[in-house]
């Protein structure tokens, strides 16, 4: 339970001793104060009771203040009366964690705007013995089931680890296969992981324990994103359950549960509760935090949605109306009070059928929603005043509440007619003598010029997307004919460019030569020596010019090599072409017998056609890989 | 042969009716529906229930219904609750976006047009009123020039730029009097051509990244990216401006040549 909480409750008992009688001035109030022990072990709980009695007048804010060393684990109060005396019995619960002489401050009370206090209490606090805590006397209020509904507090290590013997507390839903923490931990549970904006998601914390534990300190869940409504009227006093985690058993206490209605949409974080415990063996390791759960919400689906539906409202409602008076005077007003009865997320305000002739002001809300059976039920009510400016039989036509109905998952619409109002006319005495009053401003019509509503659909053509729609056809579509065109005028030029190079490509010394060596091949298949020597010198004088730029004819055989040479062609190469030229002209000039056979040696041919034939070749193809200048 | 032609001649005539003509608003299946609650919201208005008219025309426009004369009523059902006197703030800049969107859809559409002259006036009016300084706000060159034309018509000259471009440097090649002619068009297009190419751009760029809305609340002031405020005078309720790009409950706003962040709640955006 929250310090919060706490207030309020005592608060609440401390109002109720509140006098009919207003400030009333009397004696002042008798205060006694006690503690349950003077002496007590660290760790060992003990109370402090404040008595207080009055004749008359108002209490209000017991307090308590402890020394550093003491912390305050619970409170309660109970009130008594008899003839004439009233009062207030406050007991504090506390536990000192250091051993010492303390001297705790007297509790104190407000009354009639003064803060009484009670004389110091001494306490001496001893170490531990080891021994079982002391559960408290019968005389405390957190146990005595005489004393009526005190705050119940869960009794710090009085409960025992949980054994295997089943005891008729399981709660096999609580079951969990493993655990982040073998002997304490905190869980968040969500009913449910999707919900739409407005609709009650019920969360429950929990924490499972194996041995017993007191909470020092505890922060709620934030819930920013939530509107929330705690479901449970006393939280922490829910009564232990077992659950199994693992192969562990392990007590399981409901902490809180809150209805938490989303206020938008997207993933929403619950946010972790935080608690601070005290129990054996967590030593500093004593802080817990549940998950952070996500919800994710969305809006109701947009398809049927009623008009005027507003986001947020989801649950099941009904509409009841009254009218009064249904007969009024011209100018006077009626009250409408428009009650709006279920369970979920209550609208905050409603649609009224405003129109021109009826004002409706501002109306006065009053609620009774709570949490029922887990559901946050009840109705909430709202009071208008309708000044009706016209008269005769005026309808008020019907107030519609359309909302979300998560269990049907459809829209539905709460309605109430409201009926009409019979209204008087009322007829102003005007004197013929007054003067006559000066135009409001504030009345002339500065619309007057706009037409009246439009009653059918006329024909219309929706806004469509452009001819080429949304990609990057249009861009294509533009680039596209000066592209073709530039690509045109590319592929012909290119085209003539080839056909050039071809042409010149045929008329090259290299392409010359080649030709001249199939020349010379035909020549040698038919026999004929002296147009084969003819086409072998022809190629070679060709191969000179391609590699070497030297028109070679012009040359003198004897020359040849030193021209070559300074044209870049080594000595060997040189020479060697030196000799076929000569070959070459030896055979073409020689007289050779018509029978002499193919392939015979010429007299200074240096060896055979076919040799000289193979050279030729060969030097065609040296003097090809070089490159001409 | 005739009856193929025809037959060729009706069967292009449906497409491109298909692919030009748009289809009617009320062709598909929800518009049933949305039908019903538009006249319901008329009746309400005829019979000055301007609540009821309000809740019928904003769930068509939730719906995604669009339609001129819905808009158009919209905006009369804020009129009408201004004019009893239970107003409330922002109804004058609802009324204006309502009549907004009702021009922007039909262009044409004077009483539109007028009605928002009239709020736009009335707003003046109660500015005044409250020693309120009227501010007047042109739009940027840039989007002046942009939207002298829309994107369409930008976009269809663009094309034609480019084919005669095309075409003038095919006739540059030939000789004689095509070479004269092509001489003169090819540049001649290509220089709209460099003109028409951004201009297009612009307007798609805009089309696609902005949306016109309308202030509905008294006044909103920009602010930086981080929510300081910029300065200048605040934005008028019913001023038109071209709405961006959103970041969670911010959204981008050009107003004039002032831009800027508001509070998306402030502005409500027009059109589908």
């Amino acid at each position: 339970m929250s310090a919060r909480r706490f207030g309020a409750a005592v608060g609440l008992g401390a109002a109720l001793l509140a006098p009919r009688s207003g400030l009333a001035q009397g004696s002042q109030p008798q205060l006694s104060a006690k503690a349950s022990a003077n002496q007590v072990e660290v760790g060992e709980p003990f109370n402090i009771e404040l008595k207080v009695a009055i004749d008359q007048g108002a209490l209000a804010d017991p307090e308590l203040r402890v020394p550093a060393g003491f912390t305050v684990v619970g409170q309660s109060s109970i009130q008594f009366g008899s003839r004439g005396k009233r009062g207030v019995n406050v007991t504090w619960q506390l536990v000192a964690q250091r051993a010492g002489h303390f001297s705790i401050a007297g509790p104190s009370v407000t009354w009639n705007n003064r803060r009484f206090s009670t004389s110091p209490i001494p306490i001496e606090v001893v170490a531990g013995s080891g021994r079982a805590p002391k559960r408290p006397g019968m005389n405390s209020p957190f146990v005595n089931p005489f004393l009526g509904p005190g705050i119940q507090i869960p009794w710090q290590f009085g409960e025992e680890e949980p054994d295997d013997e089943p005891d008729g507390r399981e709660a096999p839903d609580l079951n969990l296969p493993s655990g982040p923490d073998n002997w304490i931990f905190l869980r968040a549970v969500a009913d449910k992981k999707s919900a739409v904006i407005g609709e009650q998601v019920t969360l429950s914390f929990y924490i499972y324990h194996k041995p017993a534990f007191r909470r020092e300190a505890a922060r709620d869940a934030p819930l920013v994103d939530f509107r929330h409504v705690p479901l449970l009227t006393n939280p922490g006093s829910e009564p232990d359950l077992r659950a199994k985690v693992g192969k562990d058993w392990f007590h399981v206490q409901l902490l809180d549960k809150i209805a938490a209605f989303p206020l938008r949409e997207g993933a929403l974080h619950t946010g972790s509760l935080w608690v601070r415990l005290l129990a054996p063996r967590l030593g500093p390791y004593n802080e817990r935090e549940t998950e952070d759960l996500v919800i994710n919400v969305t809006e109701p689906p947009r398809q049927g949605k009623p008009p005027g539906y507003r986001s947020g409202d989801v649950g099941q409602f009904s509409l009841t109306a009254m009218v009064q008076p249904r007969q009024i005077d011209q100018g006077s007003a009626a009250a409408v009070t428009i009650k709006v009865s279920g369970s979920g997320n209550f609208p905050e305000s409603l649609r009224v059928p405003e129109r021109t002739g009826v004002e409706w002001l501002d109306p006065e809300k009053k609620e009774s929603i709570g949490p029922q059976a887990g559901v946050v039920s009840g109705f909430r009510s709202f009071g208008y005043v309708v000044r009706v400016k016209e008269s005769g039989n005026v309808p008020l036509g019907s107030v519609e509440l359309p909302y979300w109905d998560p269990a049907t998952k459809k829209y539905e619409v709460a309605r109430v007619d409201l009926g009409s109002l019979s209204v008087n006319p009322v007829t102003k005495v005007v004197d013929p003598k007054a003067p006559l009053p000066e135009p409001d401003p504030s009345a002339v019509n500065p619309f007057a010029a706009l037409g009246g509503p439009r009653m059918a659909l006329s024909a219309f053509a929706a806004p469509r997307t452009p001819l080429w729609g949304e990609g990057r056809l249009l861009w294509l579509l533009v680039g596209a004919p000066p592209l073709l065109v530039g690509l045109r005028f590319a592929a012909s030029s290119s085209a003539r460019r080839l056909r050039a190079r071809r042409a010149l490509d045929r008329e090259s010394p290299s392409a010359l030569a080649a030709l001249a060596l199939r020349d010379a091949e035909e020549a040698e298949a038919k026999g004929d020596r002296k147009a084969f020597a003819g086409a072998i010198e022809r190629a070679l004088h060709l191969a000179i010019e391609a590699a070497t730029g030297l028109k070679s004819r012009g040359v003198l055989l004897a020359d040849l090599p030193g021209e070559l040479a300074s044209h870049g062609l080594s000595r060997e190469l040189s020479e060697e072409i030196q000799a076929a030229l000569a070959a070459c002209e030896s055979l073409r000039f020689e007289p050779v017998s018509e029978d002499a056979p193919q392939g015979s040696t010429a007299p200074d041919a240096g060896g055979s056609v076919a040799e000289l034939g193979a050279r030729g070749r060969r030097l065609v193809s040296e003097l090809q890989r070089i490159k001409a200048p | 042969m005739i009856v193929r032609c025809r037959a060729c001649i009706a069967a292009l005539a449906t497409l491109l009716a298909l692919v030009v003509l748009p289809a009617p608003a009320l062709a598909d299946p929800a518009a049933g529906a949305a039908q019903e609650i538009f006249q319901r919201g008329a009746e309400a208005l005829r019979r000055g229930e301007y609540g009821a008219a309000i809740d019928a025309f904003e769930a068509l426009a939730d719906q995604g219904f669009v339609h001129p004369d819905a808009s158009y009523n919209r905006g009369l059902a804020y009129v009408m609750r201004v004019k009893a006197h239970a107003d409330r703030p922002g109804d004058l800049g609802r009324a204006a976006a309502a009549f907004e969107e009702a021009w922007l859809l039909r262009p044409g559409d004077a009483e539109a047009d007028t009605a928002l002259d009239l709020v736009r006036a009335e707003v003046t009016r109660r500015r005044a009123r409250k020693s309120k300084d009227v501010v007047d706000v042109r739009p940027t060159l840039d989007r002046v020039i942009v939207g002298l034309a829309s994107e369409e018509a930008w976009g269809i000259a663009a094309l034609a730029a480019s084919l005669l471009f095309a075409v003038g440097l095919v006739l540059r090649r030939r000789a004689g009097r095509p070479h004269v002619i092509g001489s003169v068009l090819a540049p001649t297009a290509l220089t709209a051509l460099v003109v028409l190419v951004p201009l297009t751009w612009g307007a798609r760029h805009l089309r696609l990244t902005t949306r016109p809305g309308v202030v509905v609340v008294n006044e909103v002031y920009l602010a930086d990216e981080d929510g300081r405020p910029r300065g200048g005078d605040p934005l008028p309720e019913a001023a038109t401006v071209e709405a961006g790009e959103r970041r969670g409950s911010m959204i981008h706003v050009r107003w004039g040549a002032a831009v800027g962040w508001v509070p998306a709640a402030n502005v409500r955006l027009i059109g589908p």
